[in-house]
């Protein structure tokens, strides 16, 4: 390590952008009032438009019902699926079914339709659960492709080509042509609770667990979510305001044709809510609206309707990727960096908050009680009792031996410094133990039960966490909500409570402030940096940041694999206090580092690997002078 | 009825030949780039409209149609890399390129699809001569229409030049690089804008050559483009990327079960047929049938799937 990356500059010339970003974010109560005002002004459009225009406006609103699914899924949750098309079209066509057919009411075919669209929904994401990206999109695509010719196939029951028609007005409203008020007003009131609904699971628990699978999802699963279900749950949860926008097509026009639900749609939604901005809650009504009012203003049948989308499209995705909200809180963010004095917390009181961070004296806080949310644990375990051992741990990659029988204890309240040259299988011991890699022979104990085999976020959940080489954190959120992260594996987060603010919830949710405070005193994170983005955190903080999520749920052990890379000396020494902290605070600390003299310094033991065996355990000072000279390169 | 399905399957592999000369195309700009280019299914309805245009209304010679709708291919090829790709390379501020591409390759697509209708029409569906004799050889005691053979024959030697172009010249040896390892072949003094865009040309050539061959079958119309776009995705998915002879296979195996089991069921299942197969293998083997962990080349580069 060269004697640069040891002495950084000092900590207040950096430039922290994210405090910008975050000052440059309208107050709560400016955003409320906004939302109020647009609502309102929606309510009363029947008061000055014509039948016409509130038809059309009408459309928009289920457009944008639509496109509330896709940035569930693909904005907040990253998961690139488009199967709204089919959802939309399937939801449609059981209410119009099943009410032309078997003579169900409106009411009645509202569970059947949100029912059947979400179980489709959950159905043409399943590939998701082992494809990635593009490989899903396309492939929920395909299902958009086909689904007209299917449904057309199935004449008896949906009229073909010739539409199904007959279909029962929505409850309470006469048959009528075009849309009346009353009928505008129930969807403009559908769109209004989905929208509180995206809204509020946004900023819930789940709101955190979405985007850490988008941004950071091999720490979510660290952090014990298991990922697969999340995705299941994703595909429900971003499929239900597509089935409920289906009904509400079916009972509002009367008449539906597959032409409805095309591939186009998913092009005009997609396009919709990439350009409005993915993952934000305006973002996908400002982008619907905007191609909406585009395509309707060349003609809906125009033939240069799909020219213009298709144009619009390649200007927008090129000049504007991140989209219009964003873009717009970024030129605002800047200009508020200039015009810095209108707005409070500027960038150096954060500057100086990441400075004082850590240097505030040892701490009194304790962790949340470890056995509270580590299921796996002994309430009576004493300090220095082993809590965690590895037993002759072998691992051979392609008939490589990496790990050659590793046994390796840690007892509660003791930092333990893992040490050894690249390729001596730390990395890899590292994995085994939190389960990402499965090991070939040997048994891992926590708390004497053997947790080798089990998934990592099920390991996780039990009281084993890590940290990465490289932080993997959500950009996005703040530091609070990326400690938060940390106590969402434990148990089962309630999303219905979550979607809704249930009282229940909210309780909870103000219980996990209250721990992630108490881990941020521990840690040494000052309150001003709390509620600050972390994208714009020095590293050194992120790291902290880092291990304040993995020792949060009171872990039994916490695996830090080479925090100390790439800090300076102040950051180095916080670190180590940090260490020292959690592991007086009662949790097993292992720590992989190549920077001996911090690994001196910090830790209560050393082992030493080398070859994929331990050669060395003993005391800090203990290492012979050569190996030591050896590993500090 | 055993002629019947003798006869489906040889159409099954002759369509599916086609996907597969697709599939390459795609798994060529895939390999180099990371870019799934929804472009190419205009580049297979180009090259069937070309091929009406020129072959069927102005009668010109066979090899000069070919060399046309080869070049209007390589130009929808250049075009798709310089409008939809290259001024996304090395942007910052997008998740990643293939995410950022997907939407712009998906725009161009719909624009330069919507460009063709508005001037060709729409519904219109012009019936393409064929390039080879209409009258049935009889092979085996079966009657094979011969542009099925000459799909296959196409197919087959495309697969082989690519093969010995990859593995014997230089320009291969590029490719490979590129494929292996974008950084290291950029720190080796390949150029891979050129090397990119070369590929975007001759994958695109690819998918025009597709819509050459398979015009008499499909008649020169608008719809192929998606239709082929998404047929062709499939071949590749199912063979498994990274790999031209999975590729091929996927192709023959996706025109099987497209053609094969419309002798007993309404042929507007066709597609549904498709995607059911392409859910199932993907859902087995994410991979594909081929596939492991991509092969193209003899390479191991498989980037953002």
């Amino acid at each position: 390590m060269s004697i640069e990356e040891q002495t950084p500059a000092p900590l207040h010339t950096r430039r922290p952008p994210a405090a910008i970003a975050t000052a440059a974010r309208y107050p709560r109560p400016t955003r409320m009032a906004l939302a109020a005002v647009v609502i309102i002004l929606a309510a009363l459009l029947p008061e000055y438009a014509g039948v016409s225009e509130l038809t059309r406006v009408q459309q928009v609103l289920l457009y944008v019902m639509v496109a509330f699914g896709l940035n569930i899924g693909l904005g907040y949750a990253g998961e690139f699926a488009v199967a709204q098309p089919v959802v939309l079209g399937f939801s449609a066509y059981t209410a119009g079914v099943l009410n032309t057919h078997y003579g169900l009411g409106p009411w009645l075919t509202l569970p059947c339709s949100v029912v059947g669209g979400c179980l489709v929904g959950f159905a043409l994401s399943a590939p998701g659960f082992r494809l990635r990206g593009w490989y899903l999109a396309i492939t929920t695509f395909f299902a958009a492709v086909i689904f007209p010719d299917v449904v057309n196939l199935c004449q008896s029951l949906t009229g073909g080509t010739n539409g199904l028609a007959g279909i029962a007005p929505l409850p309470g409203v006469g048959l009528v042509l075009g849309s009346s008020s009353h009928q505008y007003w129930i969807i403009l009131g559908i769109t209004v609770v989905l929208l509180v609904g995206m809204y509020n699971l946004s900023r819930s628990t789940w709101g955190v667990i979405l985007r850490g699978l988008r941004d950071a999802p091999l720490a979510t699963e660290a952090c014990g979510v298991n990922v697969v279900a999340t995705k299941a749950l994703v595909s429900i949860v971003s499929s239900f305001p597509v089935a409920l926008a289906g009904w509400t097509w079916a009972h509002a026009y009367t008449v539906i044709s597959t032409s409805s639900f095309s591939l186009n749609i998913g092009i005009v939604i997609v396009a919709g809510v990439v350009l409005g901005g993915m993952g934000s809650v305006w973002g996908p009504i400002i982008g619907t609206v905007i191609v909406e009012i585009v395509s309707l203003w060349i003609g809906p049948f125009s033939s240069y309707n799909p020219l213009v989308v298709g144009i619009a499209i390649i200007v927008f995705s090129i000049g504007l990727p991140r989209g219009i909200v964003h873009a717009w809180g970024a030129s605002t963010a800047r200009l508020a960096s200039r015009l810095g004095w209108i707005f409070a917390t500027p960038a150096a009181a954060l500057a100086e908050a990441v400075a004082a961070g850590g240097s505030d004296g040892p701490s009194t806080a304790s962790l949340p009680d470890a056995t509270a949310s580590a299921p796996g644990s002994d309430a009576g375990v004493a300090p220095g009792a082993v809590i965690f051992a590895t037993r002759g741990i072998r691992k051979r990659f392609a008939g490589i031996s990496v790990l050659e029988g590793v046994d390796l204890t840690i007892r509660r309240g003791e930092v333990v410094g893992l040490v050894g040259p690249n390729g001596s299988g730390k990395t890899t011991l590292l994995n085994v133990v939190t389960g990402h890699i499965p090991a070939d022979e040997g048994e891992v104990l926590l708390f004497d039960k053997p947790v080798l085999g089990l998934s990592p976020h099920t390991i996780a959940a039990r009281g084993v966490r890590r940290t990465f080489q490289v932080p993997r954190l959500i950009g996005e959120m703040s530091v609070i909500e990326n400690i938060r992260l940390g106590l969402l594996g434990a148990r089962s987060q309630n999303v219905i409570g979550g979607i809704f603010q249930l009282p229940g919830y909210r309780a909870r949710t103000r219980a996990q402030r209250r721990d992630i405070d108490a881990v941020c005193d521990l840690v040494g994170l000052p309150p001003a940096l709390r509620d600050q983005r972390v994208d714009g955190l020095p590293l050194g903080t992120r790291r902290v940041v880092e291990v304040a999520r993995a020792v949060v749920s009171g872990p039994a052990i916490v695996c830090l694999d080479e925090p100390g890379a790439g800090l300076g000396g102040a950051e180095l020494d916080r670190l180590g206090q940090v260490m020292r902290r959690v592991a007086d605070a009662g949790s097993g600390v292992l720590v992989i580092e190549h920077n001996l003299a911090f690994v001196k310094r910090v830790t209560d033991r050393v082992v030493e690997m080398q070859d994929g065996r331990v050669v060395a355990g003993g005391e800090p000072d203990g290492i012979p002078a050569p190996d030591a000279a050896n590993l500090s390169k | 009825m055993g002629a019947l399905v003798a006869n489906a399957i040889v159409a099954g592999l002759g369509v599916g030949s086609i996907y597969g000369i697709i599939a390459m195309g795609y798994t060529l700009i895939l390999g180099a780039s990371g870019v799934f280019n929804f472009a190419q299914g205009s580049a297979v309805m180009a090259g069937a409209l070309v091929s009406f245009g020129l072959g069927t209304q102005l009668h010109y010679p066979v090899l000069v149609v070919v060399g046309i709708v080869m070049a209007t291919g390589g130009v929808v090829g250049l075009v798709s890399h310089t409008i939809a790709v290259l001024p996304l390379t090395h942007r910052t501020g997008i998740s990643s390129l293939t995410f950022g591409t997907f939407l712009s390759t998906l725009g161009l697509g719909l624009a330069f699809n919507s460009i063709v209708s508005l001037t060709f029409g729409d519904g219109t569906i012009e019936p393409v001569n064929f390039y080879v004799s209409t009258t049935s050889i009889r092979v085996f005691g079966l009657d094979i229409r011969p542009i099925y053979l000459v799909m296959m024959g196409v197919t087959a030697a495309l697969a082989i030049i690519f093969e010995y172009i990859s593995r014997a010249t230089p320009t291969g040896l590029v490719m490979r690089a590129v494929f292996n390892d974008i950084e290291g072949a950029a720190i080796a003094g390949i150029s891979i804008t050129s090397a990119v865009r070369r590929v975007f040309v001759v994958g695109c050539m690819l998918a025009a050559l597709a819509g050459f061959l398979v015009a008499p079958i499909s008649f020169a119309q608008t719809g192929i483009a998606n239709q082929y776009a998404f047929y062709g995705f499939a071949a590749m998915a199912i063979g498994g990327y990274g790999s031209f002879v999975g590729a091929i296979l996927g192709g023959l195996l996706v025109g099987l079960v497209g053609e094969v089991p419309v002798i007993w069921i309404n042929p507007n299942w066709s597609g549904a047929l498709i995607y059911a197969a392409l859910l199932v293998i993907l859902l087995a083997r994410p991979q594909g049938i081929f596939g492991s962990g991509g092969s193209a080349f003899g390479a191991a580069a498989i980037r953002e799937v």
